[in-house]
């Protein structure tokens, strides 16, 4: 059995990657809690062969991922659901008049970096789950098109589709609306 | 990026991806360490027969394997030389006094057996195989329908 001080200092190493990479998977900061304790659960049963392994943060990273995937998955036919009805509602010159927006400027003058991080990271965990899941994946998890797609269990078609949309609706919040995106 | 353009911006995904993977971790919640303490705390100090079996002493998983082994071992004895000893077959006959409300519906289901068997013999192995065929048919069919309705409720039409 592991030392349980040990233990919490590795906890405390690694808790703050381990909750961002679940809250901003699964966008509630109850459940990425409860996702976060799952995960140390589990390094605490393979605690002896981590506490001494190079590749303890990817090991981390991988089953927060895992394990908030399934968590998204429980959940998965009712944001499938609303991201059809955001299909139909979104579509046409909805989409095409957000995708011609000029592009925000991130590190605009008037905010500082601190105030643009907490925008874009506000804005990020507003999108819908449908657009989001697999933007997070793409850009913080470094998956491919490809994986995200086998991951998820959709197209590619329709994963390129939703990182699309949600670099699109990144973009609408940021700049038509940056005081509600903090909000 | 000048806002008055209104052209979009090719570099926009390229800008995004920095700003975000730039973007820093949120604080972990203060209960968070707590929460998990409390649990590994509640592991350690539970005994050892409350843990599971991989995690009880090296000593103990020898001798419960060697325990097993021998419980097995002497059901095994038991069962075949039962027949030898007297005591076994007073309490086969007690046994049978505690089972005795329940003959009629063991001669009821052994009729109903010699019932079937008899029909199974009148007929011929082609219709069995028929009623057998038949049965499959209606349960793949009930599968399929099942899927089929799960799909359409909880599934978009991807593309």
């Amino acid at each position: 059995m592991s030392d349980p001080l040990q233990f919490e200092a590795f906890m405390r190493d690694y808790q703050d990657m381990v909750f961002t990479s679940a809250l901003r998977l699964v966008g509630n900061e109850a459940d990425a809690e409860d996702i976060a304790q799952d995960v140390f659960l589990k390094a605490y049963m393979h605690f002896d062969q981590l506490r001494h392994s190079f590749t303890v943060g990817g090991w981390l990273k991988t089953v927060t991922r895992n394990l908030s995937l399934n968590h998204l998955t429980r959940y998965r036919a009712r944001w499938r659901f609303f991201s059809e009805c955001d299909d139909h509602g979104e579509s046409g010159e909805h989409h095409d008049f957000a995708a011609n927006l000029p592009a925000p400027d991130l590190p605009t003058q008037a905010v500082d970096t601190a105030d643009r991080r907490n925008l874009l990271e506000s804005a990020l965990q507003k999108l819908p789950p449908a657009q989001r899941v697999p933007l997070v994946l793409y850009h913080f998890e470094n998956l491919s098109y490809e994986e995200i797609a086998a991951k998820l269990r959709i197209s590619l078609g329709k994963v390129k589709t939703d990182i699309h949309r949600g670099r699109v609706a990144l973009r609408q919040r940021l700049v038509r609306n940056p005081e509600s995106a903090t909000a | 990026m000048n806002p008055r353009d209104s052209r979009p911006d090719p570099t926009w995904e390229t800008r995004l991806d920095r700003e975000l993977k730039s973007l820093p971790d949120r604080p972990a919640p203060h209960t968070l360490i707590p929460r998990v303490m409390a649990v590994v705390q509640a592991r350690v100090c539970a005994p050892w027969y409350r843990r599971p079996w991989w995690d009880w002493p090296p000593a103990l998983k020898i001798v419960s394997l060697l325990g097993v082994s021998g419980l097995l071992g002497l059901a095994t004895w038991l069962v075949m030389h039962c027949s030898e000893y007297p005591w076994t077959a007073a309490a086969a006959s007690e046994l049978e006094t505690w089972l005795a409300p329940l003959n009629p519906i063991w001669t009821l289901l052994t009729s109903l057996a010699s019932a079937v068997a008899l029909v199974f013999k009148g007929t011929g192995s082609w219709i069995l195989l028929g009623a057998g065929g038949l049965c499959a048919i209606m349960y793949l069919s009930c599968v399929a329908l099942g899927t089929a309705v799960y799909r359409v409720a909880s599934y978009r039409r991807i593309e």
